[in-house]
């Protein structure tokens, strides 16, 4: 029921005491609730923003700084790598064992397990047999070191000094 | 009654209030367009060559990785590493990326001190020319007068020291040095199978593209250049003046990267074969040698040694005609180890066999020619296994006259003679095999090995034919390819053919071992028996010189195989121009004895359990 109909019933109604007309309480707000509500909720966003965009910066200094620590971790990586390669190669190898005091085995004797027979010469090896191979192992038999470069192409360097095995044994670098 | 009083909220606006709004809100939109119509203005009429210049497509190379390439062990022959060039925009390193009008003299006076600073950094991290980099970035023009926007500071530099590079120029505020992704092709074995392995090279053109060296020059990196290459992606980007344009049309081709090679060569044992040639090279004051050692059953090559060596790491050292593989493609003519091929085309078509009876004058004439023996004697009554084991020149030409020369030619080709062998290596070298309208002298030449030429592949793998039971069997370099999941991938079978019977293979083998009876203690592997040949043949001058001419010399060869009754290994030694020995048993037999011993003992072959075959040689 409106107020306007119940205004009308209650002129309809026969009364002792006059009419009085009270006015309905309504709610209201100040007029510059909903610009300072805008004004708070933009606020409060550029404050959300600010911190999100600080988080992110900070965040993402800290991904470039490690992606660096990674590419120098890569990189060291990459030369410990090719350090081992060059290690590994059976010439270093041979001069390894040749320095250890290793020999070639040329004269093979095979035990057959099920018989216990012992086939071929069984004898000791003296380091006398293969004098070439003991001897060029512990010089480095002669060959080029396995420098790991490759040939000098030209460009403004024309030193010919691409030898990576020259940039890994030259560890200490001058500062500029 | 009294009038009905609406009381209006007072947040509601008066009219008056709400027209001002109004005015404000329009006039707030009207900012809006009109801002859209003067940035419109700006594009189109203003400034459209900028922005038009700001458009297009941005496109980023994804270079496929090249494959590895390692020995029948595992052990890496060559291998891809990250590495960069470090280049320069000499144009932009002359104002320091400033535009030099609008430069203040601090400025101006800083870019020009900018060359000799990058030069020195560059210098003294990487060593080199400090002036060769400074002449490099001093270049700011090209020879058309247009700026020169490229100079190759350093080509591939691992990226360690690439990027201490980088930090100390960044640190010192100068701009105009980039990279660009160049791997790095290492051969960490340096000389140890450089002839098989290969190398890279690079041209004009592609150091033009960055692209720096990527073209395999020799071995396998050349004959399989393709697969190892790969094939290079890229992505294709359409930017606006603001980046990349989301929607628009993006194209992302992924690289192929390229196949890896496990080769047949094992490396220890290639090693230790190079060493020993290299000191018989040595000893014999030769011009060069040749090694092949293979299994006999797979043709296999397990090691392939050349002398003089070079580095695939660095050709600079090495002259350019020692930078090949000279068991593929060096040509000479085989002397006495020929012989076996003879005596197997003829035993092979019912003419003779290792006990045929044979009257050996003490020279012989063919047309026209005089042949003798390397040792002087009369009339002598050998077996065939004393043409063996003898090497006589004179009752190999007897034999050989027993059989047609069509027939002879036919058995030459089928041992894989004057063909490619088809090993996997390039530009193999064919050889020369007469026709078979070949004059009687060229035939009995042929039968002890002169007048035809043959590679030390292919001699290798003709006897091998003989040791593998009569079939030949195509040598090969390349056991397996993988792709870049590390799945196999298909690769041609060898292709096999008998030559001859199982029979002749082996009384060819027993006849073999004749040369290792007459020559006790020094040719004989203890505890194997063991097959051998060898070959002293005089080679011809160049330009017709003959031979005894200027420039001619000898070519001193050594087959060995072992164990003789199931050959497992074949070893075959050429000492090229020797001047210290005079026959191929002094100059290359060590070394294939040496080698053959290593390889018997490191593959655990069984030693022999039976007699050697102790063939009569004389009756």
């Amino acid at each position: 029921m409106s107020a306007l109909e119940r205004f009308e019933i209650a002129q309809s109604t026969p009364s002792a005491s006059p009419a009085v007309v009270a006015p309905v309480a309504v709610k209201t707000h100040h007029w510059a609730a909903l610009p300072l509500l805008i004004i708070g909720l933009m606020a409060l966003g550029m404050v959300g923003h600010l911190w999100l965009a600080t988080q992110i910066q900070v965040q993402g200094r800290q991904i470039v700084n490690l992606e660096a620590t990674m590419d120098s971790l890569t990189a060291e990586n990459n030369i410990l790598t090719a350090q081992i390669t060059i290690i590994d190669t059976p010439s270093q190898l041979a001069q390894r064992a040749v320095s250890l005091g290793m020999v070639p085995e040329p004269q093979t004797s095979l035990l057959v397990v099920p018989t216990g027979q012992i086939l071929g010469v069984d004898q000791a090896v003296t380091g006398s047999e293969m004098p070439i191979i003991t001897a060029a192992s512990a010089i480095g038999n002669g060959l080029t070191w396995p420098s790991l470069a490759t040939a000098d192409t030209g460009g403004a360097n024309t030193s010919g000094d691409t030898s990576v095995a020259s940039q890994l044994t030259d560890t200490t670098t001058p500062q500029v | 009654m009294a009038p009905v009083q609406r009381h209006r909220r007072r947040w509601l606006v008066p009219a008056a209030h709400l027209q001002r709004r109004q005015i404000g809100l329009m006039i707030v939109f009207a900012g809006l367009i009109l801002a859209l119509i003067a940035g419109s203005l700006y594009v189109q009429v203003f400034d459209p060559e900028g922005y038009r210049d700001r458009t297009g497509q941005d496109r980023i190379d994804l270079p496929a990785s090249r494959g590895e390439i390692a020995d029948r062990n595992g052990t890496p022959m060559a291998l891809s590493q990250p590495a960069v060039n470090i280049v320069a925009d000499p144009a932009t390193v002359a104002t320091n990326g400033g535009t030099w009008e609008q430069m203040s003299l601090g400025a101006r006076l800083r870019a020009k001190a900018g060359p000799g600073i990058i030069a020195g950094i560059v210098s003294a991290f990487l060593g080199g020319d400090f002036n060769d980099y400074y002449a490099g970035l001093t270049r700011v023009t090209n020879a058309d007068g247009e700026p020169n926007r490229y100079a190759l500071l350093y080509p591939q530099v691992m990226d360690y020291y690439e990027q201490q590079v980088d930090e100390a120029i960044d640190r010192l505020g100068y701009v105009g040095i980039a990279s660009q992704s160049s791997p790095l092709r290492t051969y960490p074995n340096g000389s140890t199978a450089a002839n098989v392995v290969g190398y890279l090279t690079t041209s004009e053109e592609l150091v033009a593209q960055g692209k720096y060296p990527m073209v395999g020059a020799e071995g396998v990196e050349q004959s399989f250049n393709t697969q190892l290459a790969g094939v290079d992606g890229y992505g294709k980007f359409e930017v606006s003046g603001y980046g990349r344009i989301p929607t628009g049309d993006n194209v992302v081709v992924e690289p192929v990267e390229g196949q890896s090679y496990q080769l047949t060569i094992d490396l220890p044992l290639q090693l230790m074969q190079d060493q020993l040639l290299a000191q018989a090279v040595a000893d014999n004051q030769a011009r060069g040698g040749m090694a092949i050692t293979m299994a006999v059953e797979t043709g296999e090559v397990l090691a392939m040694s050349v002398n003089p060596v070079f580095d695939s790491n660095n050709l600079t050292p090495t002259p350019v005609e020692d930078q090949g593989n000279r068991a593929i493609r060096y040509s000479y003519e085989p002397g006495s180890v020929q012989k076996l091929l003879t005596v197997a085309a003829v035993i092979d078509q019912g003419l003779a066999d290792q006990g045929t009876h044979l009257e050996v004058p003490g020279h012989l004439n063919a047309g026209g020619a005089i042949i003798s023996d390397a040792f002087s004697h009369g009339t002598m009554r050998m077996t065939t296994a004393g043409v063996i084991g003898r090497s006589s020149n004179i009752g190999a030409v007897l034999l050989a006259r027993q059989s047609s020369k069509s027939a002879l030619i036919d058995y030459m080709h089928s041992f894989g003679l004057g063909a490619a062998t088809g090993v996997g290596l390039p530009r193999e070298e064919l050889g020369l095999v007469p026709d078979a309208n070949m004059t009687d002298q060229e035939r009995d030449m042929m039968a002890f090995g002169q007048g035809i030429s043959v590679t030390a592949i292919q001699e290798a793998a003709a006897v091998n034919a003989i040791a593998n039971g009569g079939v030949y069997i195509q040598p090969t370099i390349v056991k397996a390819a993988t792709n870049a999941a590390g799945q196999e991938v298909d690769m041609p079978t060898a292709q096999t053919h008998r030559v001859v019977s199982e029979e002749t293979s082996t009384q060819v083998l027993n006849m073999m071992e004749s040369v290792v009876a007459l020559n006790p203690g020094s040719l004989d592997i203890p505890g194997y028996r063991t097959a051998a040949k060898s070959g002293t043949a005089q080679a011809a001058g160049p330009n017709g010189a003959g031979y005894n001419g200027t420039g001619s010399g000898w070519v001193m060869s050594y087959l060995g195989v072992a164990p003789a009754e199931d050959p497992q290994i074949l070893t075959y030694v050429v000492i090229d121009y020797p001047q210290a020995t005079t026959t191929g048993t002094a100059a290359a037999a060590p070394v294939a004895e040496s080698v053959l011993s290593l390889a018997l003992s490191r593959y655990g072959v069984p030693p022999s359990t039976t007699p050697s075959s102790n063939l009569p040689v004389d009756w």
